[in-house]
């Protein structure tokens, strides 16, 4: 009991009560959860989100996005890879409220990555204020996404150029049997760095560079022969060994397992890769239908390990689902997504009156579960605002078509 | 073996509350099919202070609050409602309806313990129909002699699960109902009979729903009284796997495209 008391007073002091707006949101931790949808509008929630993910940029002087703001210690420094995923964000926002602000600190996160890339082509992993010389494929994965579209949006061939050297490292540190090994945790492969190749079959499609797609496909080969053929669950989708050995995973590294996949199958014309997207995706929409929610971490049978929710993978699962609607033509998936999403708009706190915190995304909900706890961190903010377009432009495809899409319909998904 | 009809036992499993029950018998009756039992399922509600920590742990504090609040400012609802779109009449709840009946009532405070089923082995029963009970296990779905029937609202087997009158609608699919054996999966069982129902001129999705509703308990009816008349089993086609989906409730978002789809175009 004492124990319990002590603990108690202990994370309330570790979270900071006394800073601005901290009180509001705990309090809305214990106090607000699982009920009602909010009444709040997806524009309300959009616009603060997106409100969000410019404070975290404005709190770094160099141009990059805080990584997450910590309870107990305020805006983290830059991190070079979820400010590479976001710039696809910040045009598609530019592009949204038709506002140049949005277009504006894409160019500013440009700079900023520019600015850290190493000499061979690769980017540091983790945030600048623990690294900047060490290099991580699967952060440079990310990045690469963020240049390409950058390109896409601009012409801009410095970056062009700078894409094509990430590209080419890429290319050179994947091992013979398509696996990436050499700078990962361990030299463990893993089945989330699907989301690294599908960037860079992003980036063979939009430079035509074979060996950039060939490599992609060989790294999906590998990964498509991980899935479990009973359940549609990919080995290796965890962060850790231990996750690895009890088969065992976030909801966050299981998204981006599939998206990978999805978008290699797409991208690459692999009718096998989104059959197998379509089995995991489908094991993952059954249990948030039957559980209410998506716990945030799941076992190779789709059950839950974790309850609390890993926010951004489901904001990630929304996106999975939407695009799968569209594909598929299964309404479905659309209707899973757009429960994750309301699970995550339950938990966003848009009045606080620190912008720290108003509109931004938790890594857990409750905030003090395992997934970056007590945090807010970028990504969850970024993946959120993609999968509220998404919703936007499924909801507005389906109601002018007056039915669910057919299968194979065109769907720009953010990010494309 | 086919039994007499005049000694066919055939009992409806529900729950005292539910309205489903009143609809499904009302509507054997009507076909001159007797009731020989109604079970009901109702297991006794937790100590009130329990009641209170398991809600205070599920919703937080200050939702339940709220839901308190608002439920004490709320005007009490009626003890009978009619379903939506099932027209004007309104259905009393199960255990009103066969006490004005005079149905033999069996309440049984959990229809898997081994005491209930051991309960209603005793009785008998050659056919069990499903009139608003929860999911049912495979123990007690193999004590009737010709099985369990239950009427869905949906085209099996197309349309398993949930809301499957909305969503076959949404995709501008043939709407309807089946009659069909339950078996321990989710709408899985050995069908009996379909009937398509017209969408023609549906101006919402309670009006639809109504079309459905009124044709699912005409077809039990229907299905049932054959039973009863002969005391055969028929003839059930089994479902293959794969040959449909499993639909969840629909998103309000989907919901409103529906409806606003069927208000536009009747």
């Amino acid at each position: 009991m004492i124990r319990r008391i002590r603990s108690t007073i202990g994370y309330g002091l570790h979270v900071r009560p006394w800073i601005t707006g901290h009180t509001r949101f705990l309090h809305r931790q214990l106090t607000n959860q699982h009920t009602e949808p909010p009444a709040t509008s997806d524009e309300e929630h959009l616009r603060a989100t997106a409100e969000w993910l410019a404070a975290a940029q404005d709190s770094q002087a160099d141009g990059g996005i805080s990584g997450r703001y910590k309870l107990h210690s305020g805006w983290s420094s830059s991190y070079p890879e979820t400010t590479g995923y976001s710039i696809p964000t910040l045009l598609a926002l530019a592009d949204h409220w038709q506002e140049p602000i949005w277009k504006e600190r894409a160019q500013k996160a440009i700079t900023f990555l520019l600015q850290v890339q190493l000499p061979d082509g690769a980017f540091p992993g983790g945030e600048v204020a623990e690294n900047l010389v060490n290099p991580s494929p699967f952060n440079t994965g990310q990045i690469l996404n963020g240049l390409t579209s950058w390109f896409r949006a601009t012409g801009d061939e410095s970056v062009f150029a700078s894409a094509g050297r990430a590209a080419q490292w890429l290319i050179g540190m994947q091992d013979d049997d398509g696996v990436y090994r050499r700078h990962f945790y361990m030299n463990q492969p893993s089945t989330y760095s699907t989301h690294l190749t599908c960037w860079l079959a992003e980036y063979g499609q939009v430079a035509c560079d074979e060996p950039s797609l060939q490599t992609a496909s060989r790294h999906l080969d590998w990964a498509l022969q991980q899935q479990d053929k009973d359940s549609g669950w990919f080995d290796f989708a965890g962060f850790t060994e231990a996750q690895h050995e009890q088969r065992i995973a976030y909801t966050h590294t299981i998204a981006y397992t599939i998206w990978g996949v999805l978008f290699m199958g797409i991208a690459l014309s692999r009718k096998d890769a989104i059959d197998a997207a379509t089995f995991a995706a489908e094991g993952v929409m059954r249990r948030l239908e039957l559980s209410k929610r998506l716990p945030g971490v799941l076992n190779h049978k789709w059950q839950a390990v974790e309850e609390p929710q890993c926010l951004t993978g489901n904001a990630q699962m929304a996106l999975i689902w939407f695009k799968l609607s569209m594909v598929t033509g299964d309404p479905r998936f659309a209707n899973a997504a757009l429960k994750a999403l309301d699970l995550v708009r339950r938990t966003q706190d848009l009045e606080n009156p620190n912008r720290s915190l108003r509109g931004g995304v938790a890594g857990s909900d409750p905030v003090w579960g395992s997934y970056i706890p007590n945090a807010l961190p970028n990504w969850a903010a970024k993946f959120f605002i993609d999968a509220l377009l998404s919703k936007q432009e499924f909801l507005q495809a389906i109601a002018t078509a007056g039915s669910p899409p057919t299968p194979g319909s065109d769907f720009r998904a953010v990010p494309s | 073996m086919p039994s007499h009809p005049e000694s066919m036992r055939i009992a409806l499993l529900s729950h005292a509350g539910a309205i489903k029950f009143a609809q499904v018998a009302d509507a054997l009756q009507t076909r001159g099919v007797p009731i020989f039992l109604a079970v009901f399922e109702g297991r006794k509600p937790p100590p009130f202070t329990r009641q209170i920590w398991q809600a205070v742990a599920r919703e937080g504090f200050g939702s339940l609050s709220k839901k308190i609040f608002r439920k004490v400012l709320r005007r009490p609802r009626s003890p009978t409602v009619a379903p939506a779109g099932t027209g004007s009449k309104p259905w009393p709840p199960a255990s009103r309806y066969a006490a004005d009946n005079g149905l033999k009532v069996l309440s049984l405070p959990d229809f898997n313990s081994a005491e209930s089923l051991a309960r209603l082995k005793a009785e008998g029963i050659d056919l069990f129909v499903h009139a608003g009970a929860g999911i049912l296990r495979a123990d007690l779905l193999a004590l009737p002699r010709i099985g369990t029937l239950n009427a869905h609202m949906g085209l099996l087997p197309s349309y398993r699960g949930m809301n499957v009158v909305e969503w076959a609608a949404l995709n501008n699919a043939p709407v309807g109902c089946t009659v069909h054996f339950i078996d321990p999966g989710i709408d899985t069982g050995a069908i009996v009979a379909t009937r398509e129902v017209s969408t023609e001129g549906a101006r919402s999705v309670a009006e639809l729903r109504g079309r459905v509703d009124t044709a699912q308990l005409l077809l039990l009816a229907e299905v049932v009284g054959d039973i009863f008349r002969t005391g055969r089993s028929p003839e059930g086609k089994p479902q293959t796997g794969g040959a449909g989906k499993q639909y969840f409730a629909m998103h309000r978002d989907l919901y409103k495209i529906l409806q606003d789809r069927l208000s536009r175009h009747s």
